[in-house]
């Protein structure tokens, strides 16, 4: 027993004896660069006797600087140009520290037909992440490059791509005659291909787009006396409905997630309160009844709460109800106004209109704990807009004598302007992607 | 038969030479008296065992200087053992601490080169990474389960772009380093 012992202990003096004294090296890394990933889009080969005028590799290079997720690798710097996946060598955009690798063709295949086809590939451990190939006419060519940056985007950041939607806004020009012409707009969600939906001589506000893609609710008035109507439209037939018809006014039209209720500020009981319609029966709800106003209407994403901006406590703040109705609380404190509030898609964060002393700025408010933290500089930022990803955010400001329609990633760290427009631009809606 | 008579004859002559030699006289010298000693066995005995004492302590002696002389060459030998395990222990060590003191510039290319800090936001990532003697990586490994693909690959990324990393370059310190060490990916964002 004893030998047991002392050959036990003897062994351990031995297994310590020869035992490492070094443990594995662990070296902790919290730093980064923080300028997205750096990907190489090289310019898409093209056959045929007529080039489009819409350069794909452009328009997918931008759609991914925009989202500020990515660092676009500038073509000057490629040390090849393969557009077929025999020609790549992964050592050329190891060397310019490609952490991806994007290459195209296009190939006209008849008259204004072309097909695209694309390749993504994984720099570093050499491997084909994604490939896709379309036949389209010229007129579908931006909306190719679009769908080809939401799979690239999906493909390497785990998000679903918000490229391929649409965005809808509200111009103001005077016209020739120095009337005020409203214009309500569809574009792409890079501000191409604006077109127009409605023209009238009075006001048209707050566009809002249904779940399904398709349709806008907004608001239209038509003469300068008569009440708020509330229109339903679909955006590519034209075919619209009237859901309501106000004697007093009207504002911020907001879909529930499944397209059911539209909640809304109306002023019909003599006061601005929030009301709620169902749409299928018609029936309206009022959901506040406090004498402050109390207007601007968003859904939370899981349908159960509504944020609004209320004076109830004094200057604007943001302020949460019950869908079901309730008390209202109070959720934004600091900031001396926030207004213009709707939640992202996780339901974690509410960008809204915040004034912190250097006039209205664009500010994202987390749920979680109660931290706002501000975007863009003012000091005329309006009207918040996230994408159905939540990866970024449009708003309206002004520059001058022009509206700006612009986009920052909702990190805060990449902001764009996509639109210029004399006169105003206001309100902007970014659709989700159609159902 | 002449023969015979022949022989005798000679012989005789012989005899007759012989004879008239006279022999010298040689006087001895004056002999020593020879005395003889009588032996004592115990003397012999004590003549013995001396000698046997003498041989013993020359064997004594003997064995003694080779003892030392093993105890020397042993000592010697422990010494520069000794001396040996020490060099190796510097050398160990200087290894470390030449890691040691890359350990900053390693991590400052790892960082010049973490592009996608965001994919890794609220999340942590281990990476696993073995480099030759040149520092350039030669394996990259996610080591368990946290961390989503877009975070996994923004550190890997990072790693593979961060090659040849700062490494000690001398030879003799490279046998000491694990070639293998981990980095946890873990942004303040």
């Amino acid at each position: 027993m004893i030998k047991v012992f002392i050959a036990g202990v003897f062994a351990l003096l031995v297994g310590l004896l020869s035992a490492s004294t070094w443990a594995v090296l662990t070296i902790e890394i919290t730093e980064g660069q923080d300028t997205g990933i750096p990907i190489a889009v090289v310019p898409f080969h093209f056959q045929g006797q007529q080039r489009p005028n819409e350069d794909i590799r452009n328009i997918v290079s931008a759609d991914l600087y925009r989202s500020g997720r990515f660092l676009s690798l500038p073509p000057g710097d490629f040390l090849s140009r393969p557009s077929d996946p025999d020609q790549v060598r992964f050592k050329d955009w190891r060397l310019i520290k490609a952490e991806a690798l994007v290459i195209g063709r296009v190939s006209e295949i008849g008259n204004d037909h072309y097909e695209v086809s694309f390749y993504l590939y994984d720099v570093f451990k050499e491997k084909l992440l994604a490939g896709y190939r379309w036949t389209v006419g010229s007129s579908q060519l931006r909306q190719v490059a679009h769908q080809m940056s939401d799979y690239i985007y999906e493909a390497l950041t785990g998000i679903p791509g918000a490229f391929d939607t649409r965005i809808a806004y509200v111009t103001v020009e005077k016209d020739s005659n120095n009337i005020r012409q409203y214009r309500l707009m569809v574009a792409d969600s890079d501000g191409h291909n604006a077109q127009q939906i409605l023209r009238t001589n009075f006001p048209i506000l707050s566009p809002a787009w249904a779940p399904d893609g398709k349709r806008l609710a907004y608001v239209s008035f038509a003469s300068r006396t008569s009440g708020a109507m509330i229109w339903v439209q679909n955006v590519e037939t034209g075919d619209r409905r009237k859901l309501l018809q106000e004697k007093g006014t009207a504002s911020a039209p907001a879909w529930s997630a499944d397209g059911r209720r539209l909640a809304l500020r109306l002023s019909r009981d003599g006061n601005h309160d929030i009301y709620i319609l169902d749409v299928a029966a018609s029936r309206l709800t009022r959901l506040t009844k406090h004498p402050g106003i109390d207007t601007e209407p968003a859904w939370s994403p899981n349908g159960r709460y509504l944020v609004f901006t209320s004076d109830r406590s004094g200057r604007p703040h943001i302020f949460r109800i019950s869908a079901a109705g309730g008390p209202a609380e109070r959720l934004t404190r600091a900031g001396r106004e926030n207004a213009g509030a709707s939640y992202s898609p996780n339901g974690k964060h509410v960008v809204m209109v915040t004034n912190q002393g250097n006039g209205d700025q664009i500010g994202v408010f987390s749920t979680g704990n109660n931290q706002v933290k501000v975007l863009t500089d003012g000091p005329l930022d309006d009207s918040p807009t996230y994408s159905p990803n939540g990866a970024m955010i449009m708003y309206a400001t002004q520059r001058g004598n022009q509206g700006v329609l612009a986009a920052v990633s909702a990190d805060g760290r990449i902001k764009q302007i996509l639109r210029l427009h004399q006169g105003e631009v206001r309100e902007p809606a970014w659709s989700s992607w159609k159902q | 038969m002449i023969l015979a008579v022949l022989v005798h004859v000679a012989f005789g002559l012989l005899l007759g030479l012989s004879l008239s030699f006279k022999p010298q006289v040689i006087k001895p010298g004056i002999a020593k008296p020879v005395k003889a000693i009588v032996i004592d066995r115990s003397t012999l005995a004590q003549e013995e065992t001396s000698k046997k004492e003498v041989e013993k302590k020359r064997k004594a002696e003997a064995e003694k200087k080779r003892k030392k002389e093993a105890e020397k060459k042993r000592k010697a030998k422990a010494e520069k053992k000794r001396k040996a395990e020490e060099a190796r222990e510097q050398e160990k060590q200087d290894a470390y601490s030449a890691l040691g003191s890359l350990v900053g510039a390693i991590k400052g290319k790892i960082e010049g080169n973490w592009s996608n800090r965001l994919a890794c936001s609220g999340q942590e990532v281990t990476i696993s990474v073995k480099v030759n003697i040149s520092g350039e990586v030669t394996a990259v490994q996610v080591v368990g389960d946290s961390g989503d693909d877009a975070c996994r690959r923004s550190a890997e990324n990072a790693v593979y772009k961060a090659s040849p990393l700062p490494f000690p370059d001398n030879p003799r310190f490279f046998k000491w380093l694990d070639q293998e060490f981990q980095i946890i990916f873990k942004p303040d964002i």
